[in-house]
């Protein structure tokens, strides 16, 4: 990635403005609870954020992806959701997973490694300083949003877990509770949700292990507590709510593979000349704008990834 | 079958389906008009999500599959209660299940496309699924216009041969949908079974079966 990139998409000033902000939120939260103890409603600290319609990162208002393009609102970042362990049905996402645990949590890491084991989220919020990232995330399904996101490459993670050198790709495992995620009674699909990587895109500076949102812990609906992101995919590469890493030898089947291996492939890159065998890739709406715009080789991170697939048949490794 | 005799030539049905058949044809206007008003409420208050666009699509096409399993429903109702009157609802189902049919095509090609005709293009061709919705749109609109009083007249015998297509538009309709989702999604499902069992009733050996049982 270029340097000039990087200070686009990490704007350190402006996240330092965003935790002096979180302190004046913090008198601001203390006043209004001081000020609600007068009334005779209930007041809990922090519920407040988001239920008023405030986008609770101001440090993205205004703000940008390296392209120009402005941030999609929280709003709809929060409430239009792929996320089958739930429900098919994008905009009942966020309802069906309000009561989603994600605490405790561990991510347990297996297969190929000197350092395999357990890692709570504790451990992980402690060890991995986590940065604001602006990524485009592109739907297969032909809508994108942008997405200020928190988190670490995923590249610090396998530095600490230490690949052995015969491990050739990541395999990443979601949740599997078919009592707390109603989606996943549907028996079509083989659960739990499965991705991969191979190593060198695992190991890319773009690709990110996100913990929050617009400044905030992820909700349920966006993969709580944490989450892939590999903005140059498919959105369904990005898998949600993880609680498995293996280091393994051989190509991960995901689920999409596995469920419909004519339509998904293991690298579902974003391509506008490739289509997908039921849908055009050429354009895409941005959730917030009317009419479509073309879309973007490799989601306009080619720059940064095009040299991961040189010499590849893009149209047979779709 | 003797239950369902007994209770089709009740007194109390026959009385109750008197003043009902008057007023048939109003409930099928009105009821047809719904999802059109509930959407532009729904447009005019904000409330059509992250994206509207999508969602406008969504809702006429699944509206208009649902009048298209109605229109089709209407005549083993009136088979199977013996009520003739039931026939109004034909023509009206049909016609606003066509211009449902009108509305999606209209959204997809307007306001999805934006008059981008070679995105709109290269997406048709690509997808199965949007050549099966032209073939079905195509068939509801050539049976919308010959719908008329006047074509109906002068096609005779033919008008009922040509108008026996809706049974295609019906097949095509959930196909566009099930092909239309990504594998494992359930929702066209419902529909797709209800318009099958709907074709299937009209097979002769069901047919004769019908008509020997109620």
């Amino acid at each position: 990635m270029s340097e000039n990139l990087q200070d686009k998409i990490t704007p350190l000033k402006r996240y330092t403005t965003r935790k002096e902000f979180l302190k004046t939120m913090g008198v601001v939260g203390v006043s209004a609870a001081v000020l609600a103890a007068c009334q005779d409603k209930p007041f809990i600290a922090g519920d407040d954020l988001p239920a008023a319609g405030i986008t609770p990162e101001p440090s993205s208002a205004g703000l940008t992806d390296d392209l120009g393009d402005s941030l999609t609102s929280y709003d709809d970042v929060i409430s239009y959701n792929n996320f089958y362990e739930f429900t098919t049905d994008k905009e009942g996402v966020v309802k069906l997973s309000q009561d989603f645990q994600s605490t405790p949590w561990a991510v347990e890491i297996g297969g190929l490694v000197e350092n395999p084991g357990p890692i709570s989220m504790e451990e992980i919020r402690n060890r991995y300083t986590t940065e604001e990232r602006i990524y485009r995330m592109r739907c297969v399904e032909g809508w994108s949003m942008v997405i200020p996101w928190q988190g670490f490459p995923l590249a610090r993670l396998l530095e600490d877990i230490k690949p052995k050198p015969e491990a050739k790709y990541v395999r990443f495992e979601a949740i599997y509770d078919p009592k707390s995620l109603p989606g996943q009674g549907n028996k079509y699909f083989p659960w739990p949700y499965v991705e991969g990587l191979r190593m060198d895109e695992a190991y890319h500076d773009l690709t990110l292990m996100a913990t929050g949102l617009y400044g905030e812990d992820l909700l349920p609906q966006n993969g709580a507590p944490i989450r892939l992101v590999v903005p140059w995919k498919y959105g369904f590469k990005s898998i949600k709510s993880i609680v498995k890493i293996d280091l393994v030898e051989e190509m991960p089947v995901s689920l999409w593979m596995e469920s419909a291996p004519n339509e998904y492939g293991f690298y579902a890159n974003v391509n506008p000349e490739v289509d997908h065998p039921r849908w055009s890739q050429a354009t895409e709406r941005r959730i917030g704008e009317l009419s479509r715009r073309p879309s973007l080789l490799f989601n306009g991170y080619e720059e940064e990834v095009s040299h991961l697939y040189e010499g590849m048949d893009l149209v047979k490794n779709f | 079958m003797k239950v369902w005799t007994s209770l089709r030539t009740s007194k109390n049905w026959k009385e109750f389906k008197k003043p009902l058949g008057k007023i048939l044809h109003p409930v099928a206007h009105i009821g047809s008009a719904i999802a059109l008003l509930v959407g532009l409420w729904d447009f005019w208050q904000g409330n059509l999500g992250a994206n509207p666009i999508l969602e406008i699509t969504h809702r006429t096409g699944k509206t208009a599959i649902l009048l298209l399993i109605l229109s089709l429903a209407v005549s083993p109702l009136r088979q199977l209660l013996k009520w003739n009157q039931v026939n109004k609802l034909r023509r009206p189902l049909g016609l606003w299940a066509a211009f449902y049919a009108g509305l999606h095509f209209s959204i997809y090609v307007i306001l999805d496309y934006g008059f981008q005709w070679q995105a709109l293009l290269a997406n048709s061709l690509t997808n199965k699924f949007i050549l099966v919705g032209f073939a079905t749109g195509l068939i509801l609109l050539i049976l919308s216009i010959t719908s008329l009083n006047i074509v109906l007249k002068k096609m005779g015998k033919n008008w009922k041969r040509l108008h026996r297509f809706v049974y295609a538009a019906g097949l095509l309709a959930a196909l566009h949908y099930i092909l239309a989702v990504k594998p494992g999604v359930l929702r066209p499902w419902p529909y797709a079974l209800a318009m099958l069992l709907l074709l299937l009733y009209r097979l002769p050996p069901v047919q004769t079966w019908v008509k020997k049982t109620f």
